[in-house]
């Protein structure tokens, strides 16, 4: 039924394509297609047994650092990782059953699949598939921001491409993408090859580099002979910005002009570890970027905390961020066990959120939220015209919730904080993802497995 | 790769050995690699580790290998504690114990094979890190001084050197109160 959507692509009714993915794709990949379910008992941590990769066979229920996003007609398609292998699936009733997985990668290699560092998924309007991910490499903190494609539905994808120009086995890793319409890709990502030259010259140089490219599959005079074998030509990279947080996710949108917004964990001055945002004049020129947080958080670590970003149809931006400036940097404790202390502590906050109405030239004052003592972490946020959702991690002691604010007016003002799904295990990131009226919470956890909650639309009663 | 590496070295310390170069000056806390896996850091260990030490100053940091400034850290740590091998050091990796091999590496190459270290042993990191302290999100490196009369020090980030040592060489409430400029009285 959906598969019959794509076969009137255009592409995929040329006469050479077919061919080129019959020899170099089709026969192997039928090989690798598996029939999944979801197997809700099982663990996704591969160390834990009933998850070895060595033992068991693929399942989205084992996959580390799902990503998730749903295309025109509801689908929803989720790109895991398990070995070394990425898996694409789809479910057609909002992740209660899944298609059969489809292996990405052919050759095997490491996938880095983490909360803060996951494989990425975007569609464009014709239902095009963009996968991105890290491939790890040998040393540590080092990796290549990997690309690879679907016409066909996600039958069939092309060769997985290394975009990172520099091929030093230095870090490109963090990689963000976003999709036009007509499929444009953009790529970001987290580079150090600025940092390795100018340590070769004797110079310091803190944190890595944000490096930027893009490309038009579909529309290259090429596109036909090169989408399949690996070709795949992107523009040279583009440094965007020096100095920036070398271990959190970046955040990428598009804006009204389908160009990329971006926002990154920055360190300003010594170790000041603020937010960043930049917005594109138009593909091949940045505008300078404006700092979005101001909290001052200066510490000399990895906070493994990225922010997150929506745009919505009105154009404004929705920012949110985690910066721990509730706790100094070297303060006595009571030397007692945690749960005696009085966890929650209004007014303090480690997680916070802003709004811009001027293309990100400024942001609104950010509203504080989370349970200070029950470690709020990881906020995402999503905007569905003038409902914006905010959900976020928090640990009580005993069990794992994912907490949501609502606001029913673009971010002005917000409702209480409830939970909305809970775990007494391990746990990712939570993710938010929509489709054309309804947002949802994409989450994995190792007692449950993948989860795809709707998030109420029911008119708020409180606000704070 | 890097497990390889990691058996590599350990084949090539097992054949210089084996061969009878023992002369080489190898220490045990330069270069032998700790064969023994890392303590499992489980549900209850912090309170362990704690009640283990309790009737002395002790310093415990926790580092991962997915951490540039946490390797910082650990290069300070094995110079001090070469410099002063008395002072009760607690590592706890929050990589998970499977990755062994990496983490014995990395103390080896700082020196620090030898100190009492711990790995994260269950996947339920949220329990692990709220029994450590509830208002730790993850951060790392990050350090608890357990000083006397039931204080604990959190120190946050990658300590510079000259704080690490005022901590190592500290024996009385004079460096104290220089080590913890922050402590409200």
């Amino acid at each position: 039924m959906l598969l019959g959507k794509y076969n009137h692509h255009k592409y995929v009714n040329g006469l050479l394509l077919p061919l080129i993915i019959l020899v170099t794709y089709a026969l192997p990949a039928a090989s690798e297609m598996m029939k999944h379910k979801h197997i809700s008992s099982m663990k996704y941590s591969e160390e834990s047994a009933a998850c070895d990769p060595a033992q068991v066979a693929p399942s989205l229920a084992c996959a580390k650092a799902p990503s998730a996003e749903f295309d025109n007609e509801g689908q929803l398609w989720v790109i895991w990782s398990f070995g070394q292998h990425l898996y694409l699936s789809s479910s057609s009733d909002k992740g209660i059953n899944f298609s059969t997985s489809v292996r990405v990668n052919l050759t095997p290699e490491n996938i880095a699949a983490r909360g803060e560092n996951r494989p990425k998924i975007a569609l464009d309007q014709q239902g095009n598939i963009y996968i991105s991910w890290t491939r790890s490499l040998s040393k540590p903190y080092t990796g290549d921001i990997r690309f690879s494609h679907s016409r066909d539905g996600g039958k069939h994808f092309s060769a997985p491409v290394t975009i990172n120009d520099n091929r030093d086995i230095i870090t490109h890793r963090f990689d963000s993408m976003s999709v036009t319409e007509t499929g444009r890709v953009y790529l970001a990502w987290l580079d150090k090859r600025d940092k390795v030259k100018a340590e070769e010259q004797g110079d310091n140089y803190s944190g890595a580099a944000l490096y930027y490219t893009y490309a038009d599959i579909y529309t290259s005079p090429h596109a036909d002979t090169y989408a399949y074998n690996g070709n795949i030509e992107f523009q040279p990279n583009m440094k965007i910005a020096d100095n920036t947080c070398e271990c959190c996710r970046l955040a990428m949108v598009l804006d009204r002009n389908a160009l990329p917004i971006i926002m990154w964990r920055d360190i300003y001055e010594d170790n000041i570890r603020d937010h960043s945002l930049v917005r594109f004049i138009n593909e091949n020129k940045a505008a300078p970027s404006t700092r979005v947080s101001h909290d001052q958080w200066q510490i000399n670590a990895c906070p493994h905390h990225g922010p997150a970003l929506s745009i919505n149809t009105d154009n404004v931006i929705h920012a949110t961020w985690f910066n721990d400036v509730a706790e100094d940097e070297s303060t006595v404790v009571d030397n007692v066990a945690p749960h005696t202390l009085n966890n929650h502590i209004p007014g303090k906050h480690t997680l916070f959120y802003a709004r811009s109405t001027n293309d990100g030239a400024t942001f609104s004052e950010p509203v504080g939220f989370g349970n200070y003592g029950h470690a709020a972490s990881h906020p995402y946020v999503i905007a569905l015209e003038q409902k914006v959702f905010l959900v976020w991690k928090e640990f009580d002691g005993k069990e794992t919730h994912i907490q949501q604010m609502r606001s029913d007016n673009g971010g002005v003002s917000w409702s209480h904080s409830t939970s909305i799904a809970v775990t007494t295990g391990q746990s990712d990131h939570p993710l938010l993802i929509r489709d054309q009226s309804q947002a949802y919470l994409s989450w994995q956890t190792s007692e449950e497995g993948y989860r795809l909650i709707a998030l109420k639309n029911n008119a708020l009663d409180t606000f704070q | 790769m890097i497990k390889t590496d990691a058996v590599n070295f350990r084949l090539i310390i097992a054949t210089l050995f084996l061969v009878g170069f023992p002369q080489l000056g190898l220490t045990k806390n330069s270069l032998a690699v700790n064969t023994e896996d890392l303590r499992p850091f489980v549900s209850g260990s912090y309170q362990q580790i704690q009640k283990k030490h309790q009737n002395s100053e002790f310093l415990v940091v926790l580092w991962s290998l997915d951490c540039p400034p946490c390797m910082t850290e650990l290069k300070h740590l094995g110079e001090l504690h070469q410099q002063y091998p008395e002072f009760k050091l607690v590592l706890i990796a929050t990589d998970n114990r499977d990755r062994n091999d990496e983490l014995q590496r990395a103390l080896t190459l700082y020196g620090l094979a030898s100190v009492e270290s711990w790995g994260f042993a269950d996947n339920y990191i949220e329990k692990l890190r709220f029994e450590i302290d509830n208002s730790w999100y993850g951060d790392l490196p990050r350090s608890y001084f357990f000083a006397p009369q039931q204080r604990v020090i959190r120190l946050r980030g990658a300590l510079a050197k000259e704080k690490l040592h005022t901590l190592f060489k500290r024996n009385s409430d004079k460096n104290m109160a220089a080590v913890n400029g922050n402590e409200p009285n």
